[in-house]
């Protein structure tokens, strides 16, 4: 027996959970279909792919502010923003629920990030099975796979009118409370698969460290840093003060990118990563074996949007393949 | 859930001038718990807030237990935050979150002979380990100082020598170097006087903190002493947005410079793929 639901249903339960919790779906913005906050269940896309940008902005905002200081003759108070309400994320494809799980290594090891630790504890995902792998998809080679439920709260696949529904948590089960589900004879429709690549062994990275290829390859790369921006794992930041005016500060931390070109430099001049090239490394080094050394899952989910989305066409599948071929 | 990003306040009981452009600010915190409760070991960093500039990491400059529950850093003005660091007055309130890092491995190295060599601000994070050698000098063997900087106004903790040089079983030595009309002492770069000095490698452990530059030719020279990678202990920095392994800014492969180092022993940084 499956669980299923219909169209119309599902969007009575979106409608629904809109009263209690900030829902965030795919959505049409301009040219793009991005994850952003909906006041109702028909400002939802269900037939979207891949969305521009992955959920990552959710976790780990584009810009947030994390201390707000505020200034009088008194001193100086200190306060952290919080989130307002819980957070549904519905249509999570499961490689952007798996970067949840690859985040989470970094994120919430010790001592942990209140701020995205916050975030993580007070959202419930809701995915999406993909049919079929779109241009550039290669998360089977990263560890995930199409119909992936484990990095998702509730699991839905597309059939027929509606969709197959798998709560995987309690907490997904306990958010279905609402919806009105129905039962299905048959099971759903098996997800298509990408083709997993070879990934090249540790000693084979370590043995390419100083080889030409990574000044050849810098050669291309704009150094735009879009990369970074459209991962779901990509999480380095930057932190500034920005004062609104002489008594109010806030303290923004910001996505940032290892290929900006001041990334690494120090005050007084020393960069210990001067050029594209070591930057460039480094980024798919980070990716594919420092990360995995110390937190035992790579810092890349095979969502394949860098590799359709880089302006210079540098696909991380072909430096996989290179690596790993003679 | 405790909120490690979120500075402590504190205001600066001191501000002086150690050298051309270098002060040093000796901070008390606000809440004297957080005071209290701030334990921290030579070689650890914090971070200092300039409120509406920024926040930067430095080595945390005095040793717990010798000014109650105040901090000193050692700041040289050489960026944003630290320009407007400088700009402070005593009485004004900075945000200091820490301590983070590693120490130098004074408990492992006791009964050693100790050799410090120190470059210009680099001095900062150098200067608890020679007071915590000299406040407990029975432990440890000979202590041999080597002090430098490109000139000699920017020699800091100047005031501290004589004490330093006066400590038992010490032998200290400065030098710069470009001198100018009033100096008198040993002019040259520090692996020079390293030379001169020679420190035998028997039973000795050499600890260095300097610009990059100066470190990569120390560590040259103390080979050509004949001490082993693993008798060498130093410090790498980097660019740090956090100071608590989540910015991305400090890792050299597995290794983040916040959570694992600053310190380290040569021998692991020659594992290391990429110099840093």
């Amino acid at each position: 027996m499956t669980q299923t639901i219909s169209r119309a249903s599902l969007a009575l339960w979106l409608d629904a959970l809109t009263r209690d919790y900030t829902v965030i779906a795919p959505r049409r913005v301009d040219k793009l279909v991005l994850y952003k906050p909906i006041s109702s269940a028909e400002e939802m896309v269900y037939d979207f792919g891949r969305t521009g940008l992955s959920a990552k902005e959710h976790f780990l905002p584009m810009m947030q502010s994390i201390v707000n200081i505020h200034k009088d003759q008194n001193g100086l108070i200190l306060e952290v923003p919080r989130l307002g309400r819980s957070q549904v994320i519905f249509g999570l494809r499961p490689c952007d629920a798996r970067a949840l799980r690859v985040l989470d290594a970094v994120m919430l090891s010790e001592p942990a990030d209140a701020y995205y630790g916050e975030r993580r504890e007070n959202t419930v995902t809701v995915g999406i099975a993909c049919k079929e792998p779109q241009e550039g998809c290669f998360c089977t080679s990263m560890g995930g796979a199409p119909d992936d439920e484990k990095d998702l709260d509730i699991l839905l696949v597309e059939m027929n009118d509606g969709y197959a529904v798998k709560a995987v948590t309690d907490r997904g089960r306990a958010l279905l409370a609402g919806a009105s589900l129905s039962e299905a004879d048959a099971p759903p429709p098996v997800s298509k698969a990408p083709e997993a690549l070879q990934l090249p062994t540790l000693e084979t990275w370590q043995g390419r460290f100083n080889e030409a290829y990574w000044a050849r390859l810098s050669d291309r790369c704009l150094g735009c840093r879009l990369c970074a921006y459209v991962c779901p794992t990509c999480y380095c930041f930057d932190v500034r003060d920005y004062a609104e005016n002489s008594s109010e500060i806030k303290r923004l931390r910001c996505w940032d990118s290892c290929q900006a070109s001041g990334c690494y430099r120090l005050a007084g001049g020393h960069n210990p990563r001067p050029t594209k090239r070591e930057r460039l490394r480094q980024r798919f080094y980070h990716k594919l074996v420092y990360y995995g050394q110390r937190f035992q899952v790579d810092l890349c989910v095979g969502c394949g949007r860098c590799v359709v989305q880089c302006p210079a066409n540098i696909d991380i599948r072909e430096i996989i393949a290179d690596v790993a071929g003679q | 859930m405790s909120n490690p990003l979120l500075p402590h306040l504190a205001t600066l009981t001191q501000v002086k001038d150690l050298a051309v452009g270098i002060k040093l600010f000796r901070c008390k915190f606000n809440d004297s718990q957080v005071g209290a409760n701030f334990d921290y070991r030579p070689g650890q960093f914090g971070f200092l807030s300039a409120f509406g500039v920024g926040e930067s990491p430095f080595g945390l400059t005095s040793t717990k237990g010798r000014l109650n529950s105040e901090v000193e850093f050692a700041v040289a003005r050489v960026g944003t935050v630290t320009a407007a660091l400088h700009e402070l007055e005593e009485g004004d309130t900075v945000g200091i979150r820490g301590p983070y890092g590693n120490w130098f491995p004074l408990d492992e190295v006791r009964g050693k002979r100790i050799v410090i060599i120190g470059g210009g601000i680099g001095m900062a994070p150098l200067r608890p380990v020679i007071q915590t050698i000299i406040y407990n000098r029975r432990d440890y063997d000979e202590l041999i100082l080597l002090c430098a900087a490109r000139q000699p106004n920017l020699l800091v903790f100047k005031e501290e020598y004589d004490e330093w040089a006066a400590a038992p079983n010490t032998r200290f030595h400065v030098t710069v170097d470009v001198g100018d009309n009033s100096w008198k002492g040993n002019v040259g770069l520090i692996t020079k006087l390293l030379a001169d000095v020679a420190p035998t490698p028997d039973n000795a452990v050499a600890i260095t903190c300097g610009p990059p530059i100066m470190i990569k030719f120390v560590l040259k020279g103390l080979k050509e002493l004949g001490f082993t990678p693993e008798q060498i202990v130093t410090t790498l920095e980097s660019k740090m947005k956090c100071g608590i392994g989540k910015c991305g800014r400090c890792n050299v492969g597995e290794r983040y410079i916040c959570l694992d180092g600053p310190v380290f022993r040569y021998d692991q940084i020659l594992k290391f793929l990429e110099e840093f």
